[in-house]
């Protein structure tokens, strides 16, 4: 989106009327708890009706904003329909159940268990796949370990905070630059992978707590030392220098260090602090995920061992890396894009957005709803072939893989089209203006933070924050005098901790742990938990903004 | 109509007009108009099912537990 000139959306009134569409989908989920398919769809009418009435959109501008939205919404719904694919597969087998009686294998101490999905395999795919896929795969498999649905999304969505700036080979760090000219790229990339330290820390320090409470605050202080250097320090150290390095090196070094953790004395024993009863469904190991398998497996069926189960897994983050390989690599696939052509539109306020031969392409190669696929496809084969599933089955396997996507996929449809209406009509626009207009400059650092949160929230998605906001902070920066460093790197930053509230991830975690419509009461835990992540990563980029200047 | 058979039609419309929207940006804009309300009418449909739709357990609900 780009504003020719200065226009009327800089005022108080536009900015009330910007926010509507927000609060009202705020109030519809955490106050009124709708579910996501209900509240997303209200969201983007409020909207378009403002964008009509008072940000003098056209309809032709609004209908090329909605089929964009939609197009992004086809981009996330392939990770959900595939991730709930898989999860159903695995389900099938009955690997949710060996899972929960073998894991004490790899180690008895189930604080090590809970972080070894709910930290390290979910910052691996949100460093290699991202766009949800940590949540999509994780949140079941959280459940699976005893986790109560409701705490198994809502700790994935925490856990995977870290790697969205720098996931995906640094994809949000790549579109910030294409939409603004950064002067200050080391210490943007210093700052957001500082802030992010700082916020993967607090994640390690939020999961250890609600899986244990002080107990296991005290029994796992070394693992928040080993994960936070792991993660925090290795990210700082790479970020500056390789930024399409600075999420998957580390991720990858954490994947080994937990296979490592067991043989340090402490974690090679049960823990004294154990998990909370009030996160668990039905024990620890007794998830109700596996219930239905647990039911099959008492009459007479054979279940997988435990590396034959994880086959999918195992798959998933081999076809990861090679998908990431092929399409850095391999130029021709790496610019194969599937999608759709739009015109340029316009508003009567000057809110210009060109014209795109393929709009926001989809790589099939590149994409993770590709590399899920794939997975649940090498897994249904192993487990028919093994006898774990019968042929039969299949049938009702799809079906309720349809079943469950559904609601998910209404209200990510709502929620992304929702976000390209405040886009294209300029609402969005004159959210962040308006906040950036009355901050004073020593403090815009601070808000900037927050400007990316909002941003995150809208979009439901880091990149696509940056994209939407980046010029405009840049801006900002500019005209105030305090360079675009810090502000860029608050912004990069808050886009990640903004993941942890996005609808459409919500809405994805929610569908694949089979709880959709609980969206608000995931909001109500990660709001908090965001909220205290920004005002710490805004105090630390005002800091370091005294430090720089 | 269940809640499910509401967000399936739901699906559906807001499919078709997707696809009506683009052909109509692209080629001739009365479509995009047709597609704008066929999109909205499949969007309303999500809303509405909490005041219209039967109630009933859905496909495969249940299979983690409530929280």
């Amino acid at each position: 989106m780009t504003l020719q000139e200065p226009t009327v959306l800089t005022n108080i009134l536009y900015w009330l009327l910007a926010i509507v569409p927000i609060v009202v989908l705020l109030v519809l989920l955490v106050v009124l708890r709708w579910t996501a398919a209900q509240a997303g769809p209200v969201g983007f009418f409020v909207a378009a009706i403002i964008a009509l009435l008072f940000f003098q959109t056209p309809v032709f501008t609004l209908g090329v904003a909605t089929a964009k939205g939609f197009w992004d919404a086809i981009f996330i719904l392939y990770i959900v329909w595939t991730a709930l694919l898989l999860y159903e597969v695995v389900r099938e087998a009955g690997v949710f159940t060996v899972f929960q009686r073998e894991i004490a294998a790899f180690t008895p101490n189930r604080l090590v268990q809970f972080l070894a999905f709910s930290l390290v395999f979910v910052l691996f795919l949100q460093a290699t796949a991202g766009f949800g896929t940590p949540i999509a795969v994780v949140a079941p498999l959280l459940v699976g370990l005893g986790i109560k649905p409701l705490y198994a999304v809502s700790l994935a969505l925490i856990g995977h905070v870290w790697g969205n700036t720098f996931g995906s080979l640094a994809i949000s760090w790549i579109a910030l630059n294409l939409v603004v000219e950064v002067n200050q790229p080391t210490i943007v990339l210093f700052s957001s992978a500082l802030l992010l330290a700082l916020g993967v820390v607090f994640s390690i320090l939020t999961l250890i707590w609600v899986f244990g409470g002080r107990r296991a605050l005290r029994d796992g202080w070394l693992l928040v030392v080993i994960f936070g250097a792991v993660y925090g320090l290795g990210q700082l150290a790479i970020a500056p220098i390789v930024p399409e390095l600075a999420a998957i090196v580390p991720a990858a070094i954490a994947l080994g260090v937990i296979f490592l953790v067991p043989r340090i004395g402490r974690y090679s024993e049960p823990g004294e602090a154990d998990v909370r009863d009030e996160i668990l469904s039905d024990g620890w190991g007794g998830g109700k995920a596996a219930e239905g398998a647990e039911r099959e497996a008492g009459e007479e069926r054979r279940l997988p061992s435990l590396l034959v189960g994880f086959v999918p897994y195992i798959g998933l983050v081999i076809f990861a890396v090679l998908g990431l390989l092929l399409t850095e690599l391999v130029e021709p696939l790496g610019q194969l894009q599937l999608g759709f052509g739009f015109p340029a539109v316009t508003t009567g306020f000057n809110v210009v957005n060109e014209a795109e031969d393929v709009y926001s392409g989809l790589n099939p190669i590149g994409h993770p709803g590709s590399y899920i696929l794939l997975s649940a496809i090498l897994g249904y084969i192993v487990f028919t072939r093994g006898g774990y599933i019968q042929v039969d089955d299949t049938r009702d396997l799809l079906r309720r893989t349809a079943g469950n996507a559904v609601p998910p996929s209404v209200a990510i449809i709502g929620f992304l089209t929702l976000a390209q209406v405040l886009d294209h009509s300029g609402q969005t626009f004159a959210i962040a203006q308006g906040i950036a207009e009355v901050t004073p400059p020593v403090l815009f650092a601070a808000t900037a933070v927050f400007i990316g949160i909002l941003g995150a929230f809208i979009t439901s998605s880091n990149t696509a924050s940056n994209i939407l906001f980046g010029p405009l902070q840049s801006q900002a920066a500019t005209s105030l005098g305090i360079g675009d460093g810090t502000v860029l790197g608050g912004q990069m930053a808050g886009g990640a901790f903004g993941n942890a509230i996005a609808p459409a991830n919500v809405a994805l975690g929610t569908g694949t742990a089979g709880i959709s419509g609980r969206e608000g009461a995931v909001l109500r835990i990660t709001l908090i938990w965001t909220a205290v992540a920004g005002v710490l990563g805004a105090i630390a980029i005002v800091l370091l903004q005294l430090i720089v200047q | 109509m269940s809640k499910m058979q509401f967000l399936w039609t739901a699906l559906g419309l807001t499919t078709l007009g997707f696809l009506l929207i683009w052909y109509g940006a692209s080629f001739q804009e009365i479509i995009l108009w047709l597609g704008l309300i066929v999109f909205s009418v499949g969007l309303l449909l999500g809303p509405l099912s909490r005041f219209l739709a039967k109630s009933e357990t859905r496909e495969g609900e249940g299979k983690s537990g409530g929280e």
